[in-house]
């Protein structure tokens, strides 16, 4: 019988696996770099720690977002008061400006844009973007965040509407 | 001027950003985690030092010259509860983890240490309220001027009820912190 890895070997998976993602994350929850170098810090620290406890329920994947938007939630929140009111996916849908948007953008500003838009987000909806541009099905958004697929799903819809309506246009990068 | 081949889609775009300049590495955040610990233990254990020498000094102003038995018994307890105190705190206060490298080098092992080590200080709860609730004994005491009758017990109750429920508080707090710090020893042997 194949011995179980340990914490160090999952912790060392995780970050080699999904280590990117995790930068990319916490820059969906901290603009200022020093503070998400703490954050990130934080986001390893926890994701360490919680592999003691890792019993294969769930995959290594889902063990290792969940961990880590739950630290980043948590910070958002010691943080709050330094932070402007957050909006639901919803509100944002129901107030887009369609005709905001810059005709032709270079990437480095459509990703602050769009890093800019998820910030300002409530902090389960921005795990649901997050996740979903990282390109996870909503079965796998759905077993992060807790929520139903049903329920991903729609926020899943609400999220495509806004991004290609509001500000990400394929034609802007042209 | 925008770049020649930008990623078209929202996805590509978002994992197509720029890598953090700073890597994030274990052994840094294990060493930083031990530094703020002793940091935060060392701070609380100066100040308790610096607010038990305090209470000896406002002991010995007020009641030094008095001849009663029990203000001198009393005077006796606080300069011996702050004896021991200090007795206790005598081996916390070392040299810190530094230099750096040296902590990173024991790695988990110094931080297990570290986080034993402020276990212990949250658990001597009554070591750092204890002398704090004696202080406001005794104000309430100089107030009735040592007489507990009833009108005067009704002038100092708030006080002693609202003293009673910060030191409660207190201790509560620090033993709860003391138990996450033991969830987290336990997690780093297992």
């Amino acid at each position: 019988m194949a011995e179980e890895p340990n914490r160090e070997e999952l912790y060392h998976t995780a970050v080699r696996e999904f280590g990117r993602a995790l930068d990319r994350l916490a820059a969906g929850y901290e603009a200022d770099p020093d503070k998400r170098h703490d954050l990130r810090q934080d986001i390893h620290l926890q994701l360490w720690r919680s592999f003691a406890v890792f019993d294969g329920r769930c995959s290594l994947k889902t063990w290792t977002f969940r961990v880590a938007h739950n630290t980043a939630v948590s910070y958002v929140h010691r943080e709050r008061r330094k932070n402007t009111v957050f909006v639901s996916l919803e509100e944002v849908e129901r107030t887009a400006p369609s005709g905001a948007r810059e005709p032709d953008i270079d990437r480095a500003r459509a990703l602050e844009q769009l890093a800019a838009f998820i910030r300002q987000l409530k902090p389960l909806d921005r795990q649901i973007l997050i996740s979903y541009l990282e390109e996870m099905d909503a079965a796998s958004i759905a077993e992060i965040t807790g929520l139903s697929p049903a329920n991903v799903a729609m926020k899943i819809h609400r999220i495509k509407n806004i991004l290609s309506n509001r500000f990400l246009e394929e034609k802007r990068y042209a | 001027m925008p770049e020649p081949n930008p990623p078209k889609e929202p996805a590509a775009l978002w994992k197509a950003q720029p890598e953090e300049k700073t890597a994030v590495t274990l052994e840094n955040i294990v060493q930083r985690r031990t530094v703020e610990l002793y940091a935060s233990t060392r701070s609380e254990i100066l100040m308790s030092i610096g607010a038990a020498m305090l209470l000896v000094g406002v002991v010995a102003l007020r009641f030094g010259a008095s001849r009663d038995p029990l203000e001198e018994a009393g005077c006796a307890l606080v300069v011996l509860w702050v004896a021991v105190t200090l007795y206790r705190l005598r081996d916390r206060i070392r040299p810190a983890p530094s230099p750096p490298d040296a902590a990173a080098a024991t790695g988990a092992e110094y931080y297990r240490k570290e986080l034993e080590r402020r276990r212990e200080h949250l658990r001597d709860a009554w070591l750092w309220h204890g002398p704090l609730f004696l202080a406001c004994v005794i104000l309430a005491g100089i107030w009735t001027d040592w007489r507990w009758t009833t009108l005067r017990l009704e002038r100092v109750a708030p006080l002693l009820v609202l003293l009673a429920l910060w030191v409660g508080y207190g201790v509560w707090r620090r033993l709860r912190q003391a138990r996450e710090l033991q969830r987290e020893i336990d997690e780093l042997r297992g």
